[in-house]
């Protein structure tokens, strides 16, 4: 049975990496931060042909039975790395606000871009302190330019516990208020960064993600914002940074004006990621989760180098 | 006929109609405004839109609203429609009205009055209820016959009072309710009638005007117009200027005027008007003394009477005569002082005398009253001076101090006012202490004199004495009681009034008084006290009532009201303009006319409010009903009709035969009542499809053989026309059939069998062997080989890039059945081989090559990686 479930359901605990908890079970010192130097193991996690001075009793035999090639396992050593995710908090991702619009032509309803934000986020940082790395969460928000917002969390304790209050308030930071363990300080230079944002804020996502050596950047979109077909055609839409501005529903639905716009804009992000050397993917709400697992691990595994990893 | 009656509300009403129709049609363009905030990343530019557009509104509320709209419009225009209506005088009820104000006599006696009166009467009473009043009061009355009404007219007279006609028809009417004829009988003078708005009543009721003035005169009306008295207070001659005003100025006239009081005569003039004066004055004078008895205010009610003759004759006698209330009278007093010496230069009372005289007070003085007090009603205004070294029963007066209690003082008309004073600055002060006590104390010291005047022997004392009586403080300073000249007491018990006095009221300079101060002391004290007053204005004169509805009919206590003075308005005569004047009718016109039969117009506007109503209602209930209507049929019925839809479905599949998956042989040729159980439970378990179990065998050729995917075929005649295909079994397998021919046929015949049937691309389409690696040999299972017999191979005729004829060179299907048969090859096949090719042949019918589509392959990948 396919899981059908979405982002929307996503909870810190959804593991992505099915090879980690072998290797979690394989007392090395573990980390996610690949080491240079590859390591001849028993574990399929990649192969490669045998030369002649590898070790006899490493040569994987069933795969000689299937192919009659010698083929030999290695592994690379991880430690642990500093890890920081940016959510992204502005006004644009406490989209969509209004209840007619969360139901407009949906069956389910539709969280805010916010909520799959820090579900998404949380699931990242907690995969990552499962793994030995040192995690900061960032709460980014374009209002406040001095400084950014460091949740407390270190611990996957630390993590659930907070995940479990968010889910209480549903995800609305502010009625939590004091009960946000934050501080205020500024990213420094780590070896992987990730951003979840909708890249619609005027947050600068590349001057954090250039503190990473490794650099992610999860764009996150509404599913109402990929697909708008639940558009009133009689209805004006416009953005709060600009109200003078509308378009009507009529307008953005018949001339693909709006489907071309924002495949520009994606392709736009999507290039200015590549040149910042980091990895790009886009979600949605709507995006399974299991697609979503994919995604990540290709990016955990090292195989997908490519940024053009495609929309989901 | 329709009558419209457009008001400034109507212009209001139909500008706001138009106002709100345009505000129907005319929508903000941003009815409807969401946030999307991708909105910021669309690069192209919007077109230019208008905030406000045009939109048809939705028709039934808009309907409803130009309907009712309309309907408020025409409300305001207050339609009528004219009804013309019948008056007959034997049901209709008319109404005299008697004007009997003073210019009504002028030219006509009472009996000619009354005799026109009747004449009227006589015209209209035959017939229609008559009620008659007159202006003397609201009373109405039904005379039975003319001369009722004479003698009532006559036994009335005409009243000195002035009339408003306005006034008093106003509340005629609100007492008689509707009239259908109001007939005034009026001279129509100005004063009568300018405030008289009979158009308005015109709506109800018919306004006449019967003419009673007579023929222009010649004659002048002279009259008083203002009469001013002159004299001073204290002269001994009484001095009047009197203005005597006409109404014509053409000729000279002169005549005499009289000046009386209470019968007697006290002076008569000449007086002469020449020719072009319309206003003359003149001064009569008299002795004061002459009417010394009418000097006093009791005598106040008996008015001096001014009576003019005129030579030759006057138009107006009525009036002629003028009253006024008597000018300088004096108030009575009492003073009671002990005689200290030569009047002006010891006595320390001459001088306050002296100036109660000036200011019009005629006190009696008394040196004591140890023998005999003044009577209570000897005057309004007590002076009582306490001397050096006298008693108290000496000038305190006893008819004051009982008078409190027996009731005396207050069987008169305003209780007295005392002043208590001291004679001189060094006295003793007990005695003034136990008079000020008699006077407002309580009973019990009328004859037992208070134990604490015996402190109150200084000027300190006494103060301190009459400050603890609770009286007020009069003069002096706030923080500063010694400064006071006096302080006031009023009793409760008789109302009398007490000013008790620091200082003695004489020019002293210890007092601080000079002979000139003084009198203003007392003229200030007195006008406080109000016993002085300014000089009597016009408002204390006699009355002059201008209109007798509204002074007289609604309050009959005004005093002297029957000998109202004449008003000006009435004396000067003018008439009213005629084309102001409602329909006349004059004695000189025939009076039978009035009776003849009437037709007035009115305006009935309630069809028009009737239908303006239901047409509101209407557009009221059709809104309601369409709307909810519409609301039913959006949610309710769309529900219902979805929910029978699926009902009706259901229906349907109820009825329907059951649609199964399942594939049938279908079969020509073949021996009838043959079934292959088995090979549908082999079929079913080992794939997903579910085999008929019994074969569809027919004879011949049919639409339902040409209806199933394959066909199986044993012989060639049912197929063949000639030696080729027939051409609907050629469309079929065009169309994607399968056919599977179960027989040994030479290569020869097959080929002959589809020549030109079907259009050949290239050498690998047409008649072949099945190859080893042919769909068929694995589109389920893998197979090996196909089983031949006698050396025939299995043919296959492919065409369209498939397997569209199969050729089996023996009856395959005999061994499948659930009894075998004979192949007639001379041995049993494998059933399980069979089987299996029977499988890979139904994949093949069904789904042709499917593993060539590779639509399975990203998942085989997937699998792989």
């Amino acid at each position: 049975m396919q899981d059908t479930s979405t982002l929307s359901d996503l909870i810190p605990q959804h593991v992505y990496d099915a090879q980690w908890r072998i290797l979690q079970h394989s007392q090395r010192h573990h980390g996610s931060h690949l080491l240079a130097v590859q390591q001849l193991s028993r574990f399929p996690e990649s192969s490669r042909k045998y030369v002649a001075g590898d070790p006899i009793h490493l040569i994987d035999w069933q795969a000689y039975a299937r192919s009659d090639q010698l083929v030999i396992r290695q592994v690379r050593e991880e430690a642990s790395s500093r890890v920081q995710i940016a959510i992204d908090t502005s006004s644009p991702m406490r989209w969509p606000d209004r209840e007619e619009v969360r139901n407009a032509n949906k069956s389910n309803r539709i969280p805010q871009k916010i909520e799959v934000a820090l579900r998404v986020g949380f699931n990242i940082a907690y995969t990552h302190i499962a793994r030995g790395d040192r995690v900061d969460v960032w709460l980014m928000n374009d209002s406040e330019s001095t400084s950014a917002k460091r949740l407390l969390v270190q611990r996957q304790t630390d993590l659930l516990s907070l995940f479990a209050l968010l889910q209480e308030k549903q995800f609305d930071l502010d009625s939590l208020g004091e009960h946000l363990p934050i501080e205020r300080a500024n990213p420094s230079q780590v070896q992987v960064a990730y951003w979840v944002g909708d890249a619609l804020s005027h947050c600068r996502f590349g001057d954090f993600l250039r503190l990473g050596r490794t650099r992610y950047l999860v764009h996150l979109l509404s599913s109402l914002e990929a697909d708008i077909d639940w558009v009133d055609p009689s209805t004006f839409y416009f953005d709060v940074d600009d109200v003078n501005r509308e378009f009507q529903g009529a307008e953005l639905v018949t001339n693909q004006t709006y489907k071309e716009s924002l495949n520009r804009w994606m392709t736009r992000i999507r290039q200015r990621v590549s040149a910042l050397g980091g990895h790009y993917i886009s979600i949605t709400d709507q995006t399974p989760i299991a697609k979503y697992h994919a995604l990540l691990a290709e990016w955990a595994s090292g195989l997908a180098v490519r940024t053009s990893s495609g929309r989901i | 006929m329709v009558g419209f009656d457009p008001t400034f509300m109507s212009a209001i009403a139909a500008m706001l109609g138009m106002a709100s129709i345009l505000v129907w049609l005319l929508v903000r363009r941003l009815q409807k405004r969401i946030w999307l905030p991708t909105m910021r990343i669309i690069d192209h530019e919007t077109r230019k839109l208008p905030k406000l557009r045009f939109r048809f509104p939705h028709w039934i509320p808009f309907l409803a609203f130009l309907m009712a709209s309309l309907c408020i419009i025409i409300f305001t225009f207050k339609p009528t429609r004219t009804l013309v209506s019948t008056v007959n005088s034997h049901d209709a009820h008319f109404h005299f009205f008697f004007d009997m104000s003073p210019s009504t006599s002028a030219d006509l006696t009472i009996d000619q009055y009354a005799d026109a009166s009747v004449q009227l009467w006589d015209a209209l009473s035959r017939g229609a209820r008559i009620t008659v009043s007159t202006s003397h009061s609201l009373t109405t009355f039904q005379p039975n016959s003319s001369q009722e009404l004479r003698d009532t007219i006559r036994r009335l007279g005409f009243h000195r009072a002035g009339l408003r006609l306005g006034t008093a028809l106003k509340a005629l009417m609100g007492r008689m309710g509707k009239l259908d004829r109001i007939i005034v009988v009026s001279d129509g003078d100005l004063h009568t009638w300018q405030d008289f708005n009979w158009q308005f009543l015109q709506r109800d009721t018919d306004v006449f005007w019967y003419d009673v003035s007579a023929e222009s005169s010649t004659l002048d009306n002279v009259f008083i117009s203002r009469a001013q008295y002159v004299t001073s207070p204290d002269a001994g001659l009484a001095e009047w200027d009197i203005d005597l005003a006409r109404d014509q100025w053409q000729r000279a006239v002169a005549g005499t005027i009289r000046a009386q009081w209470n019968g007697i005569n006290l002076a008569q003039e000449r007086w002469s008007l020449p020719k072009e004066y319309g206003r003359s004055t003149v001064r009569l004078s008299w002795p004061v003394n002459k009417i010394e008895a009418a000097l006093y205010e009791r005598n106040r009610s008996v008015p001096l009477v001014l009576t003019i003759e005129v030579d030759g004759g006057d138009r107006l006698l009525i009036d002629n005569d003028r009253r006024f209330f008597l000018r300088g009278l004096k108030r009575s007093g009492v003073l009671i002082a002990a005689p200290s010496g030569e009047l002006a230069l010891e006595d320390s009372s001459h001088h306050m005398n002296i100036a109660l005289s000036t200011l019009g007070f005629d006190m009696k003085r008394w040196d004591h009253v140890r023998n005999k007090d003044p009577e209570i009603e000897s005057g309004h205004f007590w002076a009582i001076v306490a001397g050096r070294g006298d008693d108290v029963d000496s000038f305190c007066p006893r008819s004051l101090t009982e008078g409190r209690f027996d009731g005396r003082m207050k069987m008169l008309e305003a209780p007295p006012i005392v002043w208590l004073m001291p004679g001189s600055l060094e006295m003793n002060y007990e005695e003034l202490c136990k008079c000020y006590s008699r006077l407002v104390l309580k009973k019990k010291f009328r004859d037992r004199d208070p134990s604490f005047c015996a402190e109150s022997q200084t000027r300190a004392g006494w103060l301190e004495m009459l400050a603890s009586t609770g009286a007020k403080q009069i003069g002096g300073a706030v923080d500063d009681a010694s400064q006071a000249i006096a302080r006031h007491f009023k009793d409760e018990i008789s109302g009398m009034e007490v000013l008790a006095f620091s200082i003695p009221l004489n020019p002293s300079l210890r007092t601080g008084l000079s002979y000139g101060k003084l009198p203003s002391l007392i003229q200030s004290l007195l006008q406080w006290q109000k016993l002085y007053g300014p000089a009597q204005s016009d408002k204390d004169d006699w009355p002059t009532i201008e209109d007798i509805a509204e002074r007289v009919w609604r309050d009959t206590e005004i005093p002297h009201s029957e000998l109202s003075n004449v008003p000006q308005g009435e004396s000067l005569l003018t008439h009213m303009d005629q084309n102001l004047m409602p329909p006349r009718w004059s004695r000189q016109i025939l009076l039978n006319s009035l009776n003849s039969i009437a037709n007035r117009e009115t305006k009935d506007p309630f069809p028009w409010i009737l239908t303006l109503s239901f047409t509101v209602i209407f557009a009221m209930l059709f809104e309601v009903t369409l709307s909810s209507y519409q609301r039913i049929r959006k949610r309710i019925l769309r529900k219902w009709i979805k929910a029978s839809a699926v009902l009706f479905a259901i229906g349907f599949l109820g009825i329907s035969e059951v649609a199964d998956a399942q594939v049938r042989i279908t079969s020509i040729g073949f021996v009838r009542n043959e079934t292959v159980g088995n090979l549908a439970l082999e079929v079913s378990s080992r794939t997903s499809i579910d085999l008929y179990k019994s074969l569809i065998d027919t004879n011949r050729l049919t639409p339902l053989s040409l209806s199933e995917p394959w066909m199986w075929v044993r012989s060639l005649s049912e197929i063949r026309e000639g030696k080729r295909l027939r051409r609907d079994v050629v469309n079929w397998i065009r169309k994607g059939g399968l056919l599977i021919i179960e027989n040994d046929i030479n290569s020869n015949d097959l080929t002959e069998l589809t020549r030109d049937s079907f259009e050949l691309r290239d050498e690998k389409q047409g008649w072949n062997p099945i190859p080893p690696d042919h769909e068929l040999m694995r589109s389920f299972y893998l197979l090996n080989s196909l089983p031949s017999c006698r050396e025939s191979v299995w043919r296959g005729y492919h065409f369209d890039g498939r397997l569209a004829i199969i050729a089996i060179p023996y009856p395959f299907l005999n061994g499948l059945y659930d009894v075998p048969k004979e192949t007639g090859c001379g041995h049993r096949y494998d059933v399980e081989q069979s089987t299996r090719i029977f499988v890979n042949i139904l994949m093949v019918a069904l789904a042709t090559d499917y593993k060539k589509d590779q639509i399975h392959l990203p998942e085989i990948l997937k699998r792989l990686r």
